[in-house]
C-alpha cells in the first residue's frame, strides 16, 4: 500500500461511514413514520387488545382493593348467636372460646325468667366431669356462619352416677371455675387470656331445658385478615404490565432484543416467535432462519467495521481507473513551495529521476527538517507513474507501461520539450 | 333483530361471569375458623396455685368461723375424713377448756403447694404451710375433691416432725401426678406401708416390719407413753392393750419428683386399760377426760383415737426405709367398759 493511500483512506473511510450513517438515519426516518402509519399486527394487538385488558384489571383491582379496604372492610366484632334448646348444660367445645380472639365475652339470655342461669369457665376437663353424670349437654362445636353458632347434642359418658345430694354443691359453688356469674336475664362473662383447654359451661338451670336461652359469643379480633394488600399489590403488577405491553412488548422483537442482548441473532422477518407458532411455521422456518440471521449479523457487524473498508477500498481501486488516480485534494499536507521548485526543475528539463532527487534536496534546504513526510510526498507526486505501477498490478498494463516508458525515455533523450510536456500533462491529471 | 339480540346476550353473559368473578373477592370476612383440638402434649395441673389458695382460704375462714363459734356444725361443709373427726374431738374439748388446742392451729401462709394433674376423680392437692406463729413444726394438709359435682375439703392434717427432710414436688405449675394405693417399684406398696406402719406402732421393736421404717418421733412417743402408763398399771396389776387398724380407704398418696410416694393415711387406735386390784380406770389425759365427761368410771376405760400419718415411700434400693414425716393424734371416744 502506497503513502498516498495511506493519506486518502482514513478520508475515504471516514466519509463512507458518514455515509452509511446518513443512510441507516434515513432508513430509520423512512421505517418509523411506515410503521406508525401501519403498525404490525404484533403492535396492534399488544396495544390495543392486551394494554386495555390490563389496565381495566389494573383499575379493577385497585378498586377492589380499596373497597376491601373501607365499605367491605372485614369487621373486627364478630358476634354470633345461637337459640339453644334441649338440655341444661351447654358446653363450648375446646378451642371455640379463643377462635378469635384470647378474649371473648360469652352471653346468655333465657327466654323465660323463672330460671336462674349461670355461666362459667372452666378447665376443659372440670367441665367434662362436671356434665359427665348429665343424660345429654349441649355443645357449641364452632362457628356455622359468621353469626351463628353450631351446636351438637352430646351424650354423656354416664359412667359416672349422679352424687348423692349431700355432698354435692351447686353449680356456681364449684370450686372448679375460675369465674362464674349467674343471673335471671342476659348474663354476660367476659374472658380474657382464654386458652385452648379453656371451656365455657353454661347451667341455665332446672326444668330450664325445654325453654332454652339465646347464647352469644362475642369476639373482637385483634387480627382483622387484610384483602386490600393483594388487590394494590396486583393492581400495581398489572399496571406495570400494561405500560410494558404498550411499549416493550409491542416491539417488532428483533429490535427489542437487537438492543436487549448484543450477542442474541436478529431476526429478519417482523415474525415473533410467538407468531410463527401460531402460523405452524415453527419447526420448518427456524433451523433456515438461524443461519440466515447468522450471516446477516456478520454483514450489518462488517459494515461498521475494518470489513466494510475493505471493501471500499475495493471499490476505489476499481474506479480509480475511470477518474484518474487521485480524487482528493489536500492543501495541509501539500508543500506549494516544493511544487513550484519541482515545476523549475522541470522546466530546466533535467533527467526525470535526477530532477526528483535535486528537488528533494532543495525542499529539504528550503523547509524544516520536521517536515520530513511532506517532502516524500512531494517527492512520491514527482513520480506519479511509479506510483501506478505499484497500484495497478495487472501484468498486460505493466507490460504496457514499460513498453511506453522505453518509448519515452528515447523520446526523451531525443527532444526535451516532449517530456516537458508530458510531464506536464501528468501533473495537470492529478 | 336477532343479531342485536345475540349481541345483548352475549354482553350480558360476559357481565355476569365478570360479576361472577368480582362478588367473591366483596364483602368477606375471611375464611370461617374452626375451633382446633386441644393437643394436650403434656398434662396440665388441675388447679393453679390462685385457685387452691382461694379453695384452701375459703376452708380455713369456715374452720376458725366454726372454731370460735365452738360449734362442729360447720365443719362438714369444707372437711372429711379423719380430719372431720380430729376436728370436732378438738371442738368439743374446747367448749370445755375454753381453747382450742394448740396443735390445731393451721397457718394461712403455705411453704409448698402439691397439684396433681389427673383428670378422674378423686383429687388431692397435698399443702405444706408455714410453721405457726408459736414455732410449732409444719403441717401438711390433704385437700380432696371426692366428685366433679364436690367441693375440695380438708381430709387430713399432718403436722411435720420436727428436722424431717421431705421430699421434693413438682413445681405447681406443671403438677404433680398422684400415687395408686398399688404403686409397685416402691420400698412397699403405700397400702403395706399404712398397715405395716400400724403394725410397728403397735409392736414397736418387735414388729417385724421394724426393719421396714426408719425410727420416727410418732414411735417414740407411743413407745414411752405406752411404757409410762405400763409402769403405773403394772402396779396394780392392770392391764393395757393398744391396737392400731389402718384404714386404707381413707389414704391419699402423692408421688415425688423421685418417683418414691408421699402416703398420707388414717390409722384408727383403741387404748384400752385395764385397772386392777378393783381400782378404777381413769382418763390419761385432759383431753380424754373432757371428752369422757363423767365421773362414773369403771375398771376399764377404753379410748379411740384417730391417728393420720404422713410416710414417704421411697423407690426400692439397697437399704431403703419407709420414713414417717408427720403425723397427728387425737382421741375421739372415752368409754368406761
Amino acid at each position: 500500500m502506497s503513502p498516498d493511500q495511506d493519506v486518502i483512506d482514513p478520508l475515504k473511510i471516514s466519509a463512507e461511514e458518514s455515509e452509511s450513517e446518513t443512510n441507516d438515519s434515513g432508513e430509520n426516518k423512512d421505517g418509523e413514520p411506515k410503521r406508525a402509519a401501519r403498525p404490525t399486527r404484533h403492535a396492534m394487538i399488544m396495544r390495543g387488545i392486551v394494554t386495555p385488558i390490563f389496565g381495566l384489571l389494573a383499575v379493577a383491582s385497585v378498586v377492589l382493593g380499596v373497597l376491601n379496604a373501607t365499605i367491605w372492610k372485614p369487621s373486627a366484632e364478630i358476634t354470633a348467636t345461637s337459640t339453644i334448646t334441649g338440655s341444661r348444660y351447654i358446653v363450648t367445645d375446646p378451642g371455640v372460646l379463643p377462635l378469635l380472639d384470647q378474649k371473648v365475652t360469652l352471653s346468655v339470655d333465657p327466654v323465660s325468667s323463672k330460671n336462674e342461669v349461670c355461666v362459667a369457665l372452666g378447665a376443659s376437663k372440670d367441665v367434662a366431669g362436671w356434665v359427665a353424670s348429665e343424660s345429654s349437654y349441649t355443645r357449641i362445636s364452632g362457628l356455622s356462619s359468621w353469626t351463628s353458632l353450631s351446636t351438637q347434642t352430646s351424650k354423656a359418658t354416664g359412667q359416672v352416677e349422679a352424687t348423692d345430694s349431700e355432698n354435692a354443691v351447686e353449680f356456681k359453688d364449684s370450686d372448679m371455675w375460675s369465674s362464674v356469674k349467674c343471673g335471671n336475664s342476659d348474663v354476660s362473662l367476659t374472658s380474657t387470656k382464654t386458652t385452648d383447654s379453656t371451656m365455657a359451661i353454661i347451667d341455665l338451670g332446672r326444668g330450664a331445658a325445654s325453654t332454652g336461652a339465646q347464647v352469644s359469643m362475642h369476639w373482637v379480633r385483634s387480627q382483622v385478615p387484610d384483602f386490600a394488600m393483594p388487590f394494590y399489590l396486583s393492581g400495581g403488577l398489572l399496571a406495570v404490565v400494561a405500560v410494558l405491553c404498550a411499549s416493550v412488548f409491542a416491539m417488532p422483537p428483533h429490535k427489542r432484543r437487537k438492543r436487549v442482548v448484543e450477542g442474541k441473532a436478529t431476526i429478519h422477518t417482523d415474525l415473533s416467535f410467538a407468531e410463527r407458532a401460531e402460523q405452524g411455521l415453527i419447526g420448518a422456518r427456524l433451523p433456515e432462519s438461524v443461519p440466515a440471521r447468522k450471516h446477516r449479523r456478520h454483514a450489518a457487524h462488517r459494515r461498521g467495521g475494518v470489513a466494510e473498508a475493505d471493501h471500499e477500498a475495493n471499490g476505489a481501486n476499481g474506479s480509480g481507473e475511470q477518474i484518474g488516480t487521485p480524487v482528493i485534494v489536500d492543501p495541509a499536507s501539500r508543500n506549494l513551495v516544493a511544487d513550484q521548485q519541482a515545476a523549475a526543475g522541470r522546466n530546466a528539463a533535467e533527467i526525470l529521476l535526477n530532477g526528483n532527487d535535486s528537488a528533494a534536496g532543495s525542499s529539504k534546504a528550503v523547509t524544516s527538517a520536521a517536515d520530513a513526510a511532506d517532502s516524500t510526498e512531494f517527492a512520491t507526486s514527482a513520480r506519479p507513474v511509479d506510483e501506478e505501477a505499484t497500484s495497478v498490478i495487472t501484468s498486460d498494463e505493466l507490460a504496457a507501461y514499460f513498453a511506453r516508458l522505453a518509448q519515452e525515455v528515447q523520446q526523451s533523450n531525443e527532444s526535451a520539450d516532449d517530456t516537458d510536456e508530458q510531464t506536464n500533462e501528468e501533473g495537470g491529471n492529478r | 333483530m336477532s343479531k342485536r339480540w345475540r349481541a345483548w346476550k352475549r354482553i350480558g353473559v360476559a357481565m355476569a361471569a365478570s360479576m361472577a368473578l368480582v362478588l367473591p373477592l366483596a364483602a368477606c370476612e375471611g375464611q370461617l375458623p374452626t375451633p382446633t383440638a386441644a393437643t394436650a402434649s403434656k398434662a396440665s395441673p388441675d388447679l393453679t396455685e390462685a385457685q387452691e389458695k382461694k379453695i384452701r382460704t375459703k376452708i380455713l375462714d369456715t374452720l376458725t368461723k366454726a372454731d370460735e363459734a365452738r360449734s362442729a356444725d360447720g365443719y362438714k361443709a369444707v372437711m372429711g375424713g379423719p380430719q372431720l373427726e380430729i376436728r370436732t374431738s378438738q371442738a368439743t374439748i374446747a367448749q370445755k377448756s375454753g381453747s382450742m388446742n394448740k396443735y390445731a392451729t393451721i397457718p394461712k401462709d403455705v411453704a409448698q403447694v402439691v397439684i396433681p394433674t389427673d383428670d378422674g376423680w378423686p383429687r388431692s392437692v397435698f399443702t405444706i404451710t408455714t410453721t405457726t406463729e408459736d414455732q410449732q413444726s409444719q403441717r401438711l394438709l390433704v385437700l380432696d375433691q371426692n366428685s366433679a359435682r364436690e367441693n375440695y375439703k380438708l381430709v387430713a392434717m399432718a403436722r411435720l416432725f420436727d428436722g424431717v427432710s421431705m421430699p421434693k414436688f413438682e413445681v405447681p405449675t406443671s403438677g404433680s401426678q398422684m400415687g395408686t394405693a398399688k404403686d409397685e417399684g416402691l420400698v412397699v406398696t403405700p397400702t403395706e406401708a399404712l398397715t405395716q406402719y400400724a403394725d410397728v406402732l403397735q409392736n414397736g421393736s418387735n414388729s417385724k416390719y421394724a426393719s421396714t421404717f426408719a425410727d420416727d418421733m410418732l414411735r417414740q412417743r407411743i413407745a414411752t407413753l405406752t411404757s409410762t402408763v405400763q409402769e403405773g398399771i403394772a402396779r396394780n396389776n392392770g392391764t393395757q392393750s393398744q391396737t392400731f387398724t389402718a384404714v386404707p380407704d381413707q389414704m391419699w398418696i402423692m408421688r415425688t419428683a423421685d418417683g418414691g410416694d408421699l402416703v398420707v393415711g388414717r390409722i384408727d387406735s383403741v387404748w384400752t386399760r385395764q385397772a386392777g386390784d378393783g381400782r378404777e380406770s381413769q382418763p390419761a389425759s385432759d383431753d380424754e377426760k373432757i371428752l369422757y365427761n363423767s365421773d362414773q368410771y369403771t375398771s376399764t376405760m377404753k379410748v379411740t383415737y384417730v391417728n393420720v400419718v404422713a410416710l414417704y415411700v421411697p423407690q426400692s434400693g439397697d437399704g431403703a426405709q419407709v420414713t414417717a414425716v408427720g403425723a397427728d393424734r387425737q382421741p375421739v371416744k372415752v368409754e368406761a367398759l
